[in-house]
């Protein structure tokens, strides 16, 4: 059971693990479903609609997140105290982009096919919001074992949203998943809208619905 | 080596290959600042020239420094590098001779920084080989077509004002259903060119 | 003033770890990515031609399949790939390869046609790279497009030197292929690249005959 007004600053007086765990708890709560970066934070959205075409590179996409999320936050954190402010957005690129660039030479050497799959949207991890958000939001102002899991968590649900959204788009749009026929074609014919950009959009659209249906939202947030 | 004519892409990136409505870049700002027109308006000028000049910029140091020096592997820092300053330079310029632009572009100078569309577009012409030429023709046009997705939804969404949205729908939800049925509209226009 | 100098000093030790470990990253990558954009650059050479390949071949069997079985020449100035089924090359090529590539209707189309030895009869054809729109223009990296290709020739019956994309009606002709339902653009520009690609192979089939 998470400690009910425990903030993440304030773990002097417990001391340990047992508070530890309670925060850890909570983070990874709040990153995969509680705040879910994508659905209710609203970031991150440019490469959920590009890369969820396939289930597999949604996935690759979703472990590149994981391994530049987690790093990042990490790094951040340990540098949190020495970091100037005035450098620390272009410090936090920098950090971002070193990783980004990890994964993408890694991805290059031993992964060529999904390297060519995901084109310029592995180097589109720089900008995405997440990443930069959860440096500046988080891992700035936490411990590095706490950032880690908070990178870890948010990654997580980024990872879980694309491969919904990716599901949904190669069975209806392909009749495949990871490559595998599913849907023969002998009676499923493929609708292929939803492997091109609208059908992106659909799928995002009616799962926010979803979402939104099944957690309410309070009504100052909604609005048109 | 691209040997499509300029104005092939040039109209391509504003219309079949809409950097937003087909590359999906540039999504977080569409989405946060559609809701009216002037705001879309003004982003979209911001936008549109930090892409062309931004693309050009991007080439040239590309073809010119990395590739001869063999230092590909930190063209992705050096183009977010680039960006970051030359919007930085924008601010500043905005600031020092036009009060008035600088406060009513307010807040977007900066997130134009982390806008994907603007890496996107330097990392696409990389991948494409586009020459100095395309580059800058693909820069605007991408710059255009972005503005003109924002300005038809910032459109729309006035108008959604009057329309009874089911309440999980309400924001993000209808606006990416919207967005979408915008997708297939200019998907429509694929087959319209006849250069030459 | 201390301030600053700590600022610049910090800035200055990222920098340099950051750009260090990407140097480190990439040259230990290197030879891996090197093998990669080999392989690929072969593997559509190697499809084109009907070389047999093992079932999964990687990147190294790629590479290593190549290089026994290709052989880069010229013709006319033009750089072919000439594909010898037996150790070692002995007189004319099995099979010739020719990349080509033009401008497309959104972007640069680059593909490889592949020609039996007699330089007319084509053997298959490949259009790997495009910018055409998936569903329209995009059809010709499909396999069904493509498949067409395969027995048909660069002239015509009458002996002129062209390459027709038409319609279905008149597939029968040993020049032509079918076009794409509502991508009379693509199709327009595949003809002009195979007919000028036809032309080409004519006047250097001319000139060797002399």
């Amino acid at each position: 059971m998470p400690q009910p007004n425990e903030g993440p600053h304030s773990h002097a007086n417990t001391g340990g693990c047992t508070s530890c765990r309670g925060l850890c708890k909570e983070a990874l709560k709040e990153g995969i479903y509680k705040n879910n970066p994508v659905t209710c934070q609203v970031l991150g959205i440019c490469s959920c609609l590009a890369v969820t075409n396939r289930l597999e590179n949604a996935l690759v996409m979703g472990g590149a997140l994981l391994f530049v999320l987690t790093l990042s936050n990490l790094l951040v954190s340990l540098l949190r105290k020495q970091m100037p402010h005035r450098i620390r957005m272009v410090a936090e690129v920098a950090i971002i982009a070193t990783f980004v660039i990890f994964f993408d030479q890694f991805l290059k050497a031993f992964y060529w096919d999904m390297s060519k799959q995901l084109g310029p949207y592995v180097g589109l991890i720089i900008t995405n919001c997440i990443v930069m958000g959860r440096a500046e939001a988080f891992a700035l102002q936490n411990p590095p074992l706490l950032s880690m899991l908070d990178g870890i968590a948010n990654a997580l649900g980024f990872a879980a949203v694309l491969a919904l959204i990716a599901v949904a788009r190669e069975l209806i749009g392909s009749g495949s998943l990871l490559g595998v026929p599913i849907l023969s074609d002998a009676w499923y014919v493929k609708n292929v809208l939803f492997v091109l950009a609208p059908g992106a959009f659909f799928t995002a659209g009616f799962l926010i619905w979803a979402m939104n249906a099944i957690h309410p939202r309070q009504p100052s947030e909604s609005g048109v | 080596m691209n040997s499509t004519p300029a104005l092939n892409i040039f109209v391509a990136s504003i219309l079949t290959n809409n950097i937003l409505l087909a590359s999906f870049l540039g999504m977080c700002s569409f989405l946060v600042c559609s809701n009216s027109i002037e705001t879309a308006a003004g982003l979209g000028t911001a936008v549109t020239f930090v892409l062309v000049s931004t693309t050009t910029l991007n080439y040239l140091i590309y073809h010119c420094v990395l590739v001869p020096l063999g230092l590909e592997v930190l063209a992705f820092i050096i183009f977010i590098a680039v960006i970051a300053a030359f919007v930085q330079f924008v601010e500043m310029f905005v600031e020092r001779f036009s009060p008035a632009l600088y406060y009513a572009l307010g807040i977007f100078l900066p997130l134009i920084t982390v806008n994907c569309a603007i890496l996107g577009a330097s990392l696409f012409m990389v991948l494409r080989e586009y020459t100095l030429v395309q580059s800058a023709a693909f820069g605007l046009g991408a710059g255009l077509g972005w503005t003109l997705a924002i300005l038809i939804m910032a459109g729309l969404r006035q108008k959604m004002g009057y329309s009874n949205v089911p309440e999980p729908l309400r924001g993000t939800g209808v606006v990416m259903l919207i967005t979408g049925v915008l997708a297939m509209t200019f998907m429509g226009f694929a087959g319209m060119m006849n250069i030459q | 003033m201390r301030d600053n100098v700590r600022t610049l000093l910090f800035a200055a030790i990222l920098a340099a770890c950051c750009s260090f470990a990407l140097v480190l990253a990439s040259h230990y990558t290197e030879p891996h990515r090197r093998q990669n954009e080999e392989a690929d650059r072969v593997r559509n050479l190697l499809f084109v031609l009907e070389v047999p390949l093992p079932q999964d071949a990687n990147a190294e069997t790629l590479t290593r399949i190549s290089k026994t079985s290709l052989r880069e020449g010229t013709l006319g100035g033009e750089p072919i790939f000439e594909y010898f089924p037996d150790m070692p090359p002995t007189g004319t090529p099995d099979a010739v390869a020719i990349p080509f590539s033009g401008p497309g209707v959104w972007g640069q189309i680059h593909g490889i046609l592949a020609l039996e030895s007699d330089l007319v009869t084509i053997r298959g054809v490949r259009f790997y790279k495009h910018e055409e729109t998936p569903g329209l223009g995009g059809e010709i990296g499909t396999a069904w497009f493509q498949e067409q290709f395969a027995g048909k020739k660069l002239v015509s019956a009458s002996g002129t030197a062209e390459f027709r994309v038409a319609g279905r009606a008149e597939t029968n002709a040993q020049n032509t292929v079918d076009g794409i339902t509502g991508a009379t653009m693509t199709s327009l520009r595949v003809q002009d690249m195979l007919t000028s690609l036809a032309k080409y192979l004519s006047e250097q089939r001319h000139a060797t005959a002399k």
